[in-house]
C-alpha cells in the first residue's frame, strides 16, 4: 500500500497531531476510497495498530484506506476541560482526509474501530455520531470509564471526565443499544463481561480472538465479515 | 502546512522511495477561552480548490529532508495559501536518467507527478501550475528537468546551477561515468546549456527561467557560463531572468534567498 505520515495542527484538541494513512498501491484516478479509522489503547500511539497486526495484507485486498489516528490519552471524547477529541473523530479528521486523499465524503464508506480505551472511543463514536459512520467495533474496550477512578491510571479521570458520579449525566457513559452495526472483539478474559454487557443491546454482537494474535485477528475479521465496502 | 511523508513505490527506479510534501493546512490560532472550539477555516473543506506545485530538489550530497532541514521553506511557502512544495528523494543522480539505467529524470518528471496526483487530487496539473526548482546540483537537476521535459513544467528556478558538461569530476570519474558516461558532456543528453538551446529551436513548450547564484559562489563563473549560453537564444522565450545574490555562497542562506525570491516571483505573476 501507500504509506503516508501526516503531521498536521488539528482544531478540536488544538494540537498538531500525527496520522498514518494508508491508501491501496494504485491509487485508481476519480475513484474514492472507502475508510477505517483505528484507535489506539491507554499508554499507545497511532502507530499501535501498524506494529501489532500486519494491517496490509488485509486492506490492501479489501481496496480501503486506514488511518490511524493520535488521541494522545484522551481516550477520542470531548474532554471537560475543553480539549474537543471526539469532535476531531467524528467531523474535523474524516472532512480533513477527504480533503487531502480520494477518500470517500460519505457515511456509508467510513468505520472506526479500537482498541482498550480506544475501543471506548469508538463505541462512543458510534453513540454520539450514528450519522457519521456506517459501523464500529471495539477491541477489548473499556465500557465503562467508571473503572478508571480511583485507580493508579493518569491522567486522573477526574480531569478526562469530570466526576464518577456524573459520568451518565456528563454524557461518558455507553449503553449497549447502537442505530448503527458495533461488533465487539473480545479475548477470553474479556468476553463474558462483555456478553453480559450486550445481551439486552441493539445491533451489537461479540466474537471471541485470540489474546496471542489480538489485534491483527481481530482487523481481519472486521475487514473481511464487518465491513460491507 | 500540513507535512506528509509518503513511502512511494516507483517501477521506474524498482525501489522503495521517500517524498516529502508541504501542503495547504489549517493554521494554529489562539486558543479561545473556556475551550471553546475554533472555527472551522481550513481549506480543507474547500472541495474545488487546486494547488499550485514547486517540485523542490536537493543537492549532490542532499536528500528529501534537505530543504525543511536548512531553510525556512514552510513559512515562505504558507504565507501564499495555495502552494503545495514536493520533497522528492534524487539520492546522487542529479536527477537525471543516468547512463547506467537510475532513471530519475523519468521517475521526478513523469511517474512521481502521476502518483502523487491521484493520492492528493488538489495538485494541479497544468503546466503553468508546475514549477521545478533547486539548489546545487539539484539546480542542475531543474535545469535538466524543466528542458528535457518541458511539458511537464511552467516555470524553472536553477540556483547555484551550473552545467554538468563543465564541471571538473577529477577524483571522481567513476560517479561521472556512472552517472552521464564517459569522454566530453557537451555533445550529451546531459549538457544544460545544449539543452536550454535545444528547445529554444524547437516548438515545444518554453518554460519561465529564473536563474542565480550568490556573488561569493565559488562555482560562480560556471553559472555565467549557462547564463551566457541562455542569453545566446533568440527571443528570450524562457522570459530568462539571472540574478546575483550579494554576499551570499554556496550556502543555505542563499538557497534560503533564491527560493524566496522564486516562490514570489512565481506566485505574484
Amino acid at each position: 500500500m501507500n504509506w503516508i505520515q501526516v503531521q498536521t495542527f488539528a482544531e478540536g484538541p488544538h494540537t498538531y497531531v500525527g496520522i498514518e494513512v494508508f491508501l491501496p498501491q494504485t491509487v485508481e484516478a476519480g475513484k474514492r476510497y472507502p475508510l477505517l479509522m483505528l484507535l489506539h489503547d491507554h499508554g499507545e500511539d497511532r502507530t499501535q495498530w501498524m506494529r501489532q497486526a500486519r494491517l496490509e495484507r488485509y486492506a490492501e485486498k479489501a481496496g480501503m484506506a486506514l488511518a490511524l489516528i493520535d488521541g494522545n490519552q484522551s481516550c477520542f471524547v470531548n474532554s471537560v476541560t475543553g480539549y474537543a477529541w471526539g469532535d476531531y473523530l467524528v467531523q474535523e479528521l474524516p472532512e480533513k482526509l477527504s480533503g487531502w486523499f480520494p477518500i470517500s465524503r460519505e457515511a456509508k464508506d467510513r468505520w472506526v474501530m479500537g482498541v482498550g480505551t480506544g475501543g471506548y472511543g469508538a463505541l462512543m463514536a458510534a453513540q454520539n455520531a450514528p450519522d457519521a459512520f456506517a459501523g464500529a467495533a471495539a477491541v477489548n474496550p473499556v465500557l465503562d470509564v467508571a473503572c478508571l477512578y480511583g485507580t493508579d491510571y493518569e491522567p486522573k479521570p477526574e480531569y478526562l471526565f469530570g466526576e464518577k458520579e456524573a459520568l451518565v449525566s456528563q454524557g461518558y457513559a455507553l449503553s449497549p443499544s447502537f442505530q448503527i452495526p458495533v461488533r465487539l472483539y473480545c479475548d477470553a478474559n474479556h468476553e463474558e463481561k462483555a456478553k453480559q454487557w450486550a445481551q439486552n443491546g441493539a445491533q451489537i454482537t461479540v466474537e471471541a480472538v485470540d489474546a496471542e494474535n489480538l489485534l491483527e485477528e481481530a482487523f481481519q475479521k472486521y475487514v473481511e465479515g464487518g465491513i460491507q465496502v | 502546512m500540513v507535512l506528509m511523508q509518503f513511502q512511494i513505490h516507483s517501477k521506474i527506479l524498482q525501489m522503495e522511495t521517500d517524498v516529502w510534501a508541504l501542503i495547504p493546512g489549517t493554521k494554529p490560532a489562539p486558543r479561545r477561552p473556556n475551550g471553546q472550539n475554533q472555527e472551522r477555516t481550513g481549506p480543507e473543506e474547500n472541495q474545488e480548490e487546486t494547488w499550485k506545485v514547486l517540485w523542490l530538489l536537493h543537492g549532490g550530497v542532499g536528500d528529501h529532508t534537505f530543504w525543511l532541514r536548512h531553510t525556512p521553506i514552510e513559512s515562505i511557502a504558507e504565507s501564499y495559501g495555495n502552494l503545495a512544495v514536493i520533497l522528492p528523494d534524487a539520492y546522487g543522480s542529479s536527477c537525471v536518467d543516468t547512463v547506467s539505467g537510475a532513471r530519475f529524470g523519468t521517475y521526478l518528471s513523469q511517474e512521481l507527478p502521476g502518483i502523487l496526483r491521484r493520492i492528493l487530487p488538489k495538485l494541479s496539473d497544468k503546466r503553468e501550475d508546475n514549477w521545478v526548482s533547486g539548489f546545487s546540483n539539484g539546480g542542475y537537476g531543474s535545469l535538466y528537468l524543466g528542458f528535457t521535459f518541458p511539458e511537464s513544467y511552467g516555470a524553472v528556478g536553477a540556483f547555484g546551477a551550473g552545467d554538468k558538461a563543465d564541471a571538473d569530476f577529477t577524483n571522481i570519474e567513476a560517479e561521472k561515468e556512472r552517472l552521464f558516461g564517459k569522454g566530453d558532456l557537451h555533445s550529451s543528453p546531459y549538457c544544460a546549456s545544449q539543452l536550454v538551446k535545444d528547445l529554444g529551436k524547437s516548438d515545444r513548450p518554453k518554460p519561465i527561467l529564473c536563474h542565480g547564484c550568490g556573488s561569493e559562489d565559488p562555482w560562480r563563473d560556471m553559472n555565467e557560463i549557462v547564463r551566457d549560453a541562455i542569453l545566446s537564444v533568440p527571443g528570450d522565450p524562457y522570459h530568462y531572468e539571472f540574478r546575483i545574490w550579494e554576499g551570499l555562497g554556496h550556502s543555505s542562506a542563499c538557497c534560503e534567498a533564491a527560493i524566496r525570491y522564486f516562490i514570489q516571483k512565481m506566485m505574484e505573476q
